[in-house]
């Protein structure tokens, strides 16, 4: 899940507050966000955090004795009863990130220490160091922008090319027609001649009022399937980046 | 720690993180969560608890080419810290009956 994807998800299921509320809430975890950031910690660090932003909203709107208006089935199991108390489950490296001393009985759900901590900075360094292809990396940014920019231009080239080339095709008969329209009443030619030009009018009208409409057809269909496929291909490669 | 007193021990936490110098959200977690559990979702409403009452005030300050919101402790809370620390001292000697110390030693 994004850092965009979580906020929606909280503003989904504050729908009873006030806007001033909901505005105020986001506000207040845009700034957590930011924040978090700038301390170096991840965005899928901070999300892990802040916890479902479902239970997020609930104890939230529970402030509001609204909670009814949260979906429950979009709810983790305890956080109906945790709503009303101050326990909020946690993950396992959010104490070794922030020093706490816990007190006697009040122990974390998982024991995290220091040796812990420094094998999974070390483990996450080396995966970077690897070469291989993250979002994160330098080479991770290459390819997102060959893809992103050299792939839908490409594409976008050739419709275009295709869409001129049948266009061009159907105006040709459309010109044609008109051509022999004219030529076919000019009186310096015999009736047959005059005859066959009227006709072959008819034909290449008839072509061309056919392939008009068809061209436009092929191009919207085809429009269609682009966008589709971008909007697939898109979907999966920021999926992959989370 | 049972939830109710838990809830006030945290109002009476943040403001005590804001008892010399404003701050924000973010850091008052880090101050605070080194003494007690606490989290973004449960500050946001211990915040807006305080601001309501008349405790806590808050202004924006730019900071990094954004706005960040920072939170002041008013008279009314530094009051309210006074008073806990009067409770802590009802509270020891609770303590000692529920022990069976006498306060009478």
């Amino acid at each position: 899940m994004t850092r965009i994807e979580w906020e929606n998800e909280l503003k989904k299921n504050m729908k009873g507050l006030p806007d001033s509320e909901q505005a105020r809430v986001l506000e207040y975890y845009n700034e957590m966000f930011a924040d978090g950031l700038e301390f170096g910690k991840s965005e899928k660090q901070l999300i892990a955090e802040f916890g479902n932003p479902v239970d997020v909203a609930y104890r939230i709107m529970t402030e509001y004795g609204m909670e009814e208006r949260v979906k429950e089935g979009d709810r983790t199991p305890e956080s109906t009863d945790k709503a009303r108390n101050i326990h909020v489950e946690t993950p396992p490296d959010f104490w070794a990130g922030r020093g706490a001393k816990r007190a006697h009985g009040d122990e974390p759900v998982t024991k995290v220490d220091n040796k812990s901590k420094k094998n999974a900075i070390a483990a996450e360094k080396k995966e970077r160091k690897a070469g291989s292809i993250t979002p994160g990396s330098a080479a991770g940014f290459a390819a997102e922008v060959i893809l992103l920019g050299w792939l839908p231009l490409t594409l976008a080239v050739v419709l275009v090319t295709l869409g001129i080339s049948v266009l061009a095709v159907g105006y040709c008969c459309a010109a044609g027609a008109v051509w022999a329209i004219i030529a076919s009443f000019m009186p310096l030619l015999t009736m047959g001649v005059r005859i066959v030009g009227f006709s072959m009018a008819l034909a290449a009208a008839g072509i061309a009022f056919l392939i008009i409409p068809l061209t436009a057809a092929i191009l919207k269909g085809i429009g269609k399937g682009s966008l589709k496929i971008f909007k697939c291909f898109f979907g999966w490669f920021f999926k992959r980046r989370t | 720690m049972d939830a109710q007193l838990k809830k006030g021990l945290l109002e009476v936490c943040v403001l005590a993180a804001i008892k010399e110098e404003e701050s924000y959200g973010y850091k008052i977690i880090a101050d605070v969560s080194r003494y007690v559990e606490i989290s973004e979702s449960t500050l946001y409403p211990i915040l807006k608890r305080l601001e309501a009452t008349g405790m806590v005030t808050t202004r924006s300050k730019e900071y990094n080419g954004r706005l960040r919101k920072y939170y002041m402790i008013t008279e009314r809370g530094r009051q309210k810290i006074n008073d806990f620390a009067a409770d802590l001292e009802e509270f020891e000697r609770i303590y000692k009956f529920i022990y069976g110390r006498s306060d009478r030693q």
